[in-house]
């Protein structure tokens, strides 16, 4: 079994009384432990289907199965628990929360479960020290640079050990140098088991990644699968 | 780390729409607590100054409608200048029964006069009876001997005149021995001298108008009790009407009743403003926080936690502003209540009365954000995923 079937997805979406279809009839298999890079032109349909794989865009039509589980059949809240246990998430441009420390910001996917203080400050001073920010743990956003915020923000996605993790252009506000060593940090993750799919534009970070979809039109249009990646 | 740390952290780092939600609930909570503190005090003060004097009852003779009157008991026609009496022997007759239920007699004979071109009247007292039926009487200079007179205070403004100046009545030159401080009644435009000296000046002997009787010492009041002996009177005296004051007393209770009905009234609409406030402002923090919300659905915030977040922070606000509002109210009533209500009573620091105000707070804070929360919790992730 797969870790992520997306089977024969479409996605339709009002656009001010006009039907416009992101998705078409979309099939796609994912495997555990994979890094996947989503490329195509703007528009393509990229973002969408990592929104439907991240279980907050319900297709129009198909399924999708992460872990054998059909996210869009379970209830929405029952779909916000699955997000919480099951997926990680890194945004454009960081996203963290602006009045929160960067432990804060790790901590809050724990701030939903059943952990202790302690043991939510031990979760995430674990993850800082794994993506090299121990001694900045008490800084705001504002006081890290756009690095130490990709580093924050892909350690909130990953402080409750999540199987997978969603990046939408994560080097995208980066220079080239902090990107490379963003994607760096991504490949160590990936090597250590976790699932990462990923949409970019940037061709230089494909060498890090073991397969590229090709997103057109709202099809797949090309899977490569690599050879040695890094 | 929990919800309550997220709230409380977003509330530090927007002071300029904190300090605008607390102003909103301290503006309703002050002006609640003030006008609650007021009526409160009128409330206290209007019952110690009906218990001092006891029940009271009139025994007057039976009237048609008259336009001159004295506390509600009509003393002559405006047409005729000639007042009803009753014979002096009732007393006599309520003295011989005193002890039963009346304990203080005071007669009166009333008559309007004229004086300096003004409609005045004068009321002739035993001064002795008045006393002790109103505690509060507080005579400036002398009681009255022989061809003096007391003035109420609104009579002494009225004829210019202060305690040794001289003053006609009827023909008859009578020197103002005192005047009456201010009672806030009818008594303070009346002019006062003996019983016997105003039958003597208006040749109404054995005469009188009508009797103040006390039927009930001060803090014994017992309606039963009261109905029995006012019974008893109108069976002894038939022929005259026994009227218990406790209409006036009614009268005076329905006046701050009403205060505290308009109280009430500006609370509301107050406390609905107050609301509004809340509500616009939540319901614009919402919209300005549409990629929070977003991020916080994406990591597995169920609705309920985005409700709990909003209503934590409108908490937050609601309690500090109750307790502001509580401070400030009290000490706004204290101050404003010698101008509006001219209270002798004390306003004191009421603790219930704080407790109410952060209650109120609370629920006025809760159900006006409670809108902004919900919109907030059913935003569409994918929507605040695309504005991210």
């Amino acid at each position: 079994m797969s870790l992520i079937e997306v089977k024969n997805c479409t996605k339709i979406y009002d656009s001010g009384g006009t039907a416009v279809e992101a998705l078409k009839e979309v099939d796609l298999t994912i495997e555990e432990g994979e890094f996947v890079a989503l490329i195509g032109p703007s528009g393509s349909g990229k973002s969408t289907l990592l929104t439907m794989l991240g279980a907050l865009n319900p297709p129009t039509r198909g399924k999708v199965l992460i872990d054998g589980i059909d996210v869009y059949d379970l209830p929405a809240e029952r779909r916000a628990d699955f997000r919480s246990s099951y997926i990680g998430f890194v945004f454009q441009q960081f996203q963290l929360i602006p009045y929160l420390t960067a432990i804060e910001n790790v901590m809050l996917p724990l701030a939903i479960l059943r952990y202790s203080h302690a043991e939510q400050v031990k979760m995430a001073e674990n993850v800082l020290e794994k993506v090299g920010l121990a001694d900045k743990a008490k800084r705001l956003p504002n006081q890290l640079s756009g690095g130490e915020q990709e580093r924050v923000a892909i350690a909130r996605a990953i402080v409750n050990q999540p199987p997978i993790v969603f990046a939408d252009e994560p080097t995208g506000s980066l220079d080239t140098k902090t990107g490379e060593e963003i994607m760096k940090l991504f490949h160590t993750l990936n090597q250590e088991g976790l699932t990462i799919v990923m949409v970019t534009h940037n061709e230089e970070n494909l060498k890090y990644v073991k397969r590229t979809i090709v997103v057109r039109d709202g099809m797949i249009e090309n899977s490569n699968f690599h050879g040695d990646v890094a | 780390m929990h919800l309550g740390n997220i709230a409380v952290n977003n509330l530090k780092v927007r002071k300029i729409k904190v300090l605008f939600l607390i102003l909103g609930i301290v503006l309703g909570i002050t002006t609640v607590v003030t006008l609650t503190s007021i009526t409160l005090a009128m409330q206290e003060q209007l019952e110690d100054n009906l218990n001092a004097v006891g029940q009271l009852a009139i025994i007057t003779p039976v009237s048609d409608s008259l336009s001159l009157s004295y506390n509600g008991v009509s003393v002559a026609s405006t047409t005729s200048y000639q007042s009803r009496t009753i014979s002096e022997k009732i007393v006599e007759k309520l003295e011989d029964i005193a002890g039963q239920g009346v304990s203080v007699i005071a007669p009166k004979l009333v008559q309007p006069v004229e004086i300096d071109s003004q409609k005045m009247l004068v009321a002739g007292v035993n001064f002795d009876s008045e006393l002790r039926l109103k505690p509060y009487w507080l005579v400036k200079g002398n009681l009255p001997n022989t061809k003096q007179v007391v003035l109420g205070l609104l009579a002494a403004e009225r004829l210019g005149l202060a305690a040794g100046d001289t003053v006609d009545i009827n023909g008859s030159r009578f020197v103002v021995s005192g005047i009456l401080a201010e009672t806030g009644t009818v008594e303070d435009k009346l002019i006062y001298m003996a019983l016997p000296e105003a039958q003597r000046l208006f040749k109404r002997a054995g005469e009188i108008t009508f009797i103040e009787v006390s039927i009930m010492p001060p803090g014994k009041e017992d309606v039963y009790r009261e109905q029995a002996v006012i019974k008893q009177l109108e069976d002894e005296f038939p022929g005259v009407n026994v009227v218990p004051v406790k209409d006036q007393k009614q009268a005076r209770r329905d006046i701050v009743d009403r205060f505290a009905k308009f109280s009430v009234l500006v609370s509301v609409v107050v406390l609905v403003i107050g609301g509004l406030i809340v509500l616009t402002t939540m319901m614009s923090s919402v919209k300005e926080r549409t990629r929070e919300i977003g991020i916080f659905r994406a990591i597995g915030f169920r609705q309920s936690h985005i409700i709990k977040v909003f209503l934590t922070e409108a908490l937050i606000i609601s309690i500090v502003g109750g307790v502001i509002g509580y401070f400030s109210g009290i000490l706004l009533a204290k101050f404003a209540s010698p101008f509006i209500a001219q209270l002798d009573v004390q306003i004191g620091w009421n603790p219930g009365l704080g407790l109410a105000a952060v209650l109120t707070s609370s629920f006025i804070g809760l159900i006006a954000s409670a809108y902004p929360a919900y919109l907030a919790a059913r935003l569409d992730p994918v929507e605040a995923f695309r504005s991210l």
